[in-house]
């Protein structure tokens, strides 16, 4: 940048700097974006995986993504009951 | 064995075909046979660029149905020695070639020519399919706006998800003088978003449109900065290490008296085309 740029320059931003800044911003999103199916397959195989160790609910896990800055996080949220086996134990016990 | 370089962009409009014509030119006048193929089908564009609208006979269509061979529907440019065009189907959609026949009219292609240069269509489906189906090489090419590298960007995740290695950017209509002002991002902006190499830049043109008004391609206009950038970008293809030739005069002329009074206080400025 030479001497009158700098001067015509209002306030220091140019709008090449905005259309770089937007599209970095739009590209982050771009390129993590993950097929709609995607979550749907996630959660059904997580449930199937889960189940064999503790008791849960289908509609009761939630995916989702969460995104950041440069990073994205697969948000897995999973309430059960207790592990199956004490389950039966406590079963046997009320019984 | 030729080498096939696909021509893609996404985004509509923004120089495929002029790349394509202009590129495939150079290439021959180096002494390469080179062939242009046009996938475009339903809207075929390569041969009024080329010059060659008049010559059409059979289309890829036509040979991909295997109703005539290449040899029957290839277009000879007579000026320039050497080089060739397929043409697109005008009448037909994009479902008419799959990417089994264009693999196969490849190979065959490859047999016969040092260059095979396909002209993408726009878009991300069947048309860009078959288009990258025998690729050895892809060239991206942008413009430097908002959309047209947001476009670049999803092509260039989805050729590497096809697993097209060879890939390098062309940045067309570069408006050094707005790049200088700080109007329209730069060479080094685009490219350090898109995060591919670089194979050249070429600055935006009005004697584009003279030429393609006449048939008549930019490399052979003298005076055209933007077919000065194309017979570069054919060299480097070639194989030389070609410098980027000093800035564009033109890119200042209409730029607006700050900027020939910055021009004349600073002198040239440092926004290289090619
Ligand atoms: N460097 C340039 N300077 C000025 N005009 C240009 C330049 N490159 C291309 N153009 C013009 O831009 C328009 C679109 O170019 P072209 O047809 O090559 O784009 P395309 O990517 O093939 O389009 P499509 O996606 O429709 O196939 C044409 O009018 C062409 O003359
Ligand atoms: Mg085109």
């Amino acid at each position: 940048m030479n001497l009158l740029d700098f001067i015509f320059r209002r306030n220091g931003s140019s709008s090449s700097e905005t259309a770089k800044n937007r599209l970095k911003l739009v590209l982050i999103q771009d390129r993590s974006s993950l097929p709609a199916s995607l979550l749907d397959t996630l959660r059904d195989e997580l449930l199937r995986v889960i189940s064999k160790h503790v008791k849960v609910d289908k509609g009761d896990i939630e995916v989702s993504i969460s995104r950041a800055q440069n990073y994205n996080t697969l948000v897995v949220n999973v309430p059960f009951r207790a592990p199956k086996r004490q389950l039966r134990k406590l079963a046997t016990v009320t019984e | 064995m030729g080498r096939i370089i696909t021509i893609t962009s996404g985004k509509g409009g923004v120089g495929k075909t002029t790349t394509s014509a202009n590129l495939s030119a150079s290439l021959a006048l180096a002494g390469k046979r080179t062939i242009a193929v046009d996938t475009d089908i339903g809207l075929r564009n390569l041969d009024v660029v080329m010059g060659l609208e008049n010559r059409v006979v059979y289309d890829i269509v036509n040979v991909a149905e295997g109703a005539v061979s290449l040899e029957q529907a290839w277009i000879k440019h007579k000026r320039v020695q050497g080089l060739y065009m397929l043409p697109a189907s005008q009448s037909r959609n994009k479902n008419a070639v799959s990417v089994n026949d264009m693999k196969r009219i490849g190979q065959e292609l490859k047999q016969k020519f040092d260059y095979v240069i396909i002209d993408c269509p726009a878009g991300i489906e069947q048309g860009f399919q078959n288009a990258i189906a025998a690729a050895d090489e892809i060239i991206v090419v942008t413009t430097p706006e908002v959309s047209a590298v947001r476009d670049a960007d999803r092509v260039i995740g989805l050729l590497e998800n096809a697993s097209k290695e060879k890939l390098q950017l062309i940045i067309n209509r570069l408006k050094p003088a707005m790049v200088k002002r700080g109007e329209m991002m730069s060479t080094g902006d685009v490219t350090e978003i898109l995060a591919i190499s670089l194979l050249g830049v070429v600055p935006d043109d009005e004697k584009i449109i003279v030429s393609t008004n006449c048939g008549e391609l930019a490399i052979f206009n003298p005076a055209s900065v933007a077919g000065k950038a194309f017979k570069t970008i054919a060299r480097r293809l070639l194989g030389e290490e070609v410098v980027a030739p000093r800035p564009v005069e033109a890119s200042v002329n209409g730029a607006g008296v700050m900027n020939k009074l910055k021009h004349f206080f600073f002198g040239a400025n440092d926004t290289h085309p090619a």
